[in-house]
């Protein structure tokens, strides 16, 4: 057995029934007694797994999804199979995640939330869009992926992940930095973290986006915290830069935060992006010019108004 | 489970990001980090089989992307091969590529889109029906030039009627033109020479490296040989870390020369890379526009040279020293499976399957002369008394 990837042997303990809260943690990660006991939903058994992952492993589960997870500060994961009777074709695929931190948990989980997606009363959030369903709380975020959308396993691809969050002792609230965002206008659930390069640019580091919509128009909103003010200033330069190259320069900016320049880009719409203190504040899409600046002015109100930590 | 903040803090991790970007900044500077032009670079454009159309040797993998104009620069760039999949964050990579769709108007037609879903025994043929016209909604598209079943790792997996009747009446609709297939597990091999055989596949979709399975050249010369094109991915051959900051210290890309390497076979039709920002189009393009270089060569060498013994590759050398007539290649594929795969029941059946005396139960005990046979120096008594353990519950 490899340091990478540690394959636990308690299939048999769970099919008996030392579930949740009855198995000791193994590597001191404890995702494991977050799982249901097979023992506990009649007709099901353990078909695949356990199997661990730390971070060094998860590229061969992953593959190129991996640096996502790694970015957003995993620690470990437990992947399971449930089975429905002896049906290969029956079966629940759950994996579990130690994100490091509920900020992770939550990165985590908006990055592959669909939109569209049925709400659940799961933990901190929780939704199912077809086959798939996740959930996150504390620090642990949920994945869940049903074979089919045969009625019988999307219930029990629901009542696995409820049971997960329930397991979980963690909170259940947002992360305080989406409260910065404006409230008007703001989509649903639209809040996401990146946690690198920012609007896809290496100058810019992890930030938070969100869309916002109003009438028929859609727009996004998005800021960036860099390490001090040349950070800023060379991140402020390199979005010039990038606009002068990509796109157009439009009129300076100098009535919002520390001034900037608003643009037209050919991917992304019209646009506009300041600075204020150590951060980058921009927004981008088809919303009238004078929403677009009023956002931009609340948000960098907001980010001012904000507690330092 | 602890969930209290001990991990990082919403301070922590904004600044682990500015710190990320505060070294690219001092040791690029700011002008590499923004994308440079382009317009000294001549992308290489490759026929993809005998589907007709001709692909950009260095392709867009869009997962995690975020930035409709990411999309719109690579194009630029002469990247005008997509690589997607319904899969891909729940749908939200097509949907990002589609809103790039929506502002390119007519360059569309410059595309070569592949998108592509999981496929399993037991799919009904409206299940792969909804999966295609889900992922052209996404798409802003009417049309895909590639739908690819993702994720196989069996040849088994090729058995299922639903995906060729799906496909064909998708394609007699005009939403799909040619039928795929992608895997990267270990033994794809099998999978690749099972497509090949079966005929209705026009497209692979695989790993290939400098370092691993030694039959990989035949298996694409023998697919490019039957018009069959191949897109491959995974070119890093582990990417691990360490090895590749040391050998990037002599200011190499370790990223370009795999890519470059991938390309000197005329039977790769294109690399697919991730990108998920504006400087990597630039450093991708450019590999596709050079020639590898002896010092690239050389670097490769080396770092293959450092994963010598670090993994099997199949090759079944080693089985003709065992005096148990352990069949070694079967073992350490189906353990690759346990552990990697997620096909823990599978694996274990198929190892039961194995006749007795080719299972390794008699490895603990063994001199292990297939050790000094491995042609790579692996340990490879440990790995299968690991092996038997894990596929027998030993």
């Amino acid at each position: 057995m490899t340091n990478r990837l540690k394959c636990v042997f308690v299939v048999a303990l769970l099919a008996i029934g030392c579930g949740a809260g009855e198995e000791p943690s193994v590597d001191g990660t404890g995702l494991v007694d977050l799982l249901p006991a097979a023992s506990s939903m009649d007709g099901w058994q353990i078909a695949g797994g356990l199997t661990e992952y730390d971070s060094e492993g998860l590229f061969e589960y992953l593959n190129g999804g991996a640096p996502l997870y790694l970015d957003f500060g995993f620690q470990g994961m437990v992947h399971v199979r449930y089975q429905l009777g002896d049906d290969p074709l029956a079966s629940v695929t759950l994996d579990v995640y130690d994100m490091g931190s509920d900020l992770g948990a939550f990165g985590l989980y908006r990055s592959g939330r669909p939109p569209g997606a049925e709400v659940r009363r799961w933990g901190a959030e929780g939704y199912r869009s077809g086959t798939v369903a996740a959930a996150w709380k504390g620090s642990v975020s949920i994945q869940a992926q049903a074979d089919d959308e045969q009625p019988k396993l999307i219930e029990a691809m629901e009542a696995l992940v409820a049971r997960v969050v329930d397991s979980v002792d963690g909170g259940t609230s947002l992360p305080q930095i989406i409260d910065v965002l404006p409230s008007e206008g703001l989509v649903l659930t639209s809040e996401r973290l990146v946690a690198k390069d920012l609007m896809s640019h290496t100058f810019l580091p992890g930030g938070v986006l969100a869309s916002y919509r109003v009438a028929d128009d859609e727009g996004t909103l998005f800021f960036s915290e860099l390490a001090g003010e040349p950070a800023v200033t060379e991140a402020m330069a390199g979005l010039r830069d990038h606009q002068e190259q990509w796109g157009e320069i439009g009129e300076d900016i100098d009535s919002i935060g520390d001034g900037g320049f608003s643009f037209a880009d050919p991917g992304l719409g019209s646009g506009a992006v300041v600075s204020t203190g150590s951060y980058v504040v921009g927004v981008h899409g088809d919303l009238p010019s004078d929403v677009q600046m009023n956002l931009l002015a609340q948000l960098v109100d907001n980010l001012a108004a904000a507690p330092t930590e | 489970m602890a969930t209290n903040g001990s991990g990082i803090d919403r301070r922590k991790f904004l600044k682990l990001g500015a710190a990320t970007s505060g070294l690219a900044i001092g040791g690029c500077g700011r002008v590499d980090d923004v994308m440079a032009d382009v317009s000294d670079l001549e992308m290489q454009f490759r026929p993809l089989g005998g589907t007709g159309l001709k692909v950009s040797a260095v392709s867009f993998g869009s997962y995690g992307f975020d930035n409709p104009a990411l999309l719109s620069a690579a194009l630029d760039a002469g990247m005008t091969t997509i690589c997607t999949s319904g899969s891909y964050q729940n749908g939200r990579a097509e949907e990002t590529i589609g809103k790039a769709i929506g502002t390119i108007g007519g360059r569309r037609d410059e595309l070569v889109l592949f998108t592509g879903a999981v496929v399993r025994a037991g799919a009904s043929k409206q299940s792969v029906l909804g999966s295609i016209d889900a992922s052209l909604r996404r798409l802003q598209t009417d049309r895909v030039e590639i739908f690819r079943i993702t994720g196989v790792s069996s040849p088994d997996e090729l058995a299922v009627d639903a995906l060729y009747e799906a496909f064909e009446e998708a394609k007699a609709a005009g939403k799909v033109s040619h039928l795929g297939l992608s895997g990267h597990h270990g033994g794809m091999q099998d999978v690749l020479n099972a497509a090949i055989d079966d005929g209705r596949y026009e497209v692979l979709f695989t790993k290939y490296d400098f370092a691993s399975y030694p039959d990989q050249d035949e298996i694409l010369k023998r697919a490019s040989g039957n018009g069959i094109g191949t897109l491959v991915f995974k070119t890093g051959a582990g990417n691990r870390e360490k090895e590749i900051k040391d050998l990037e210290a002599s200011g190499l890309s370790y990223k370009q020369a795999t890519i470059k390497w991938a390309l000197t076979n005329p039977n790769v039709a294109s690399v697919c890379v991730k990108i998920t920002n504006f400087s990597q189009i630039r450093e991708y393009a450019e590999a596709a526009s050079t020639k590898i270089t002896e010092p690239e060569v050389a670097m490769l060498r080396t770092y293959a040279e450092q994963m010598y013994d670090k993994y099997c590759r199949f090759c079944s050398t080693c089985e003709a020293s065992c005096p148990h007539e352990v069949a070694v290649a079967d073992v350490m594929r189906y353990a690759m499976y346990f552990k990697y795969y997620g096909r823990e029941k599978d694996s274990m059946e198929r190892y039961g399957e194995l006749p007795r005396e080719c299972q390794a139960a008699t490895c603990d005990d063994c001199s292990a002369p297939c050790e000094s046979a491995c042609p790579f120096g692996r340990q490879v008594k440990d790995e299968l008394v690991e092996a038997h353990r894990l596929l027998s519950f030993a």
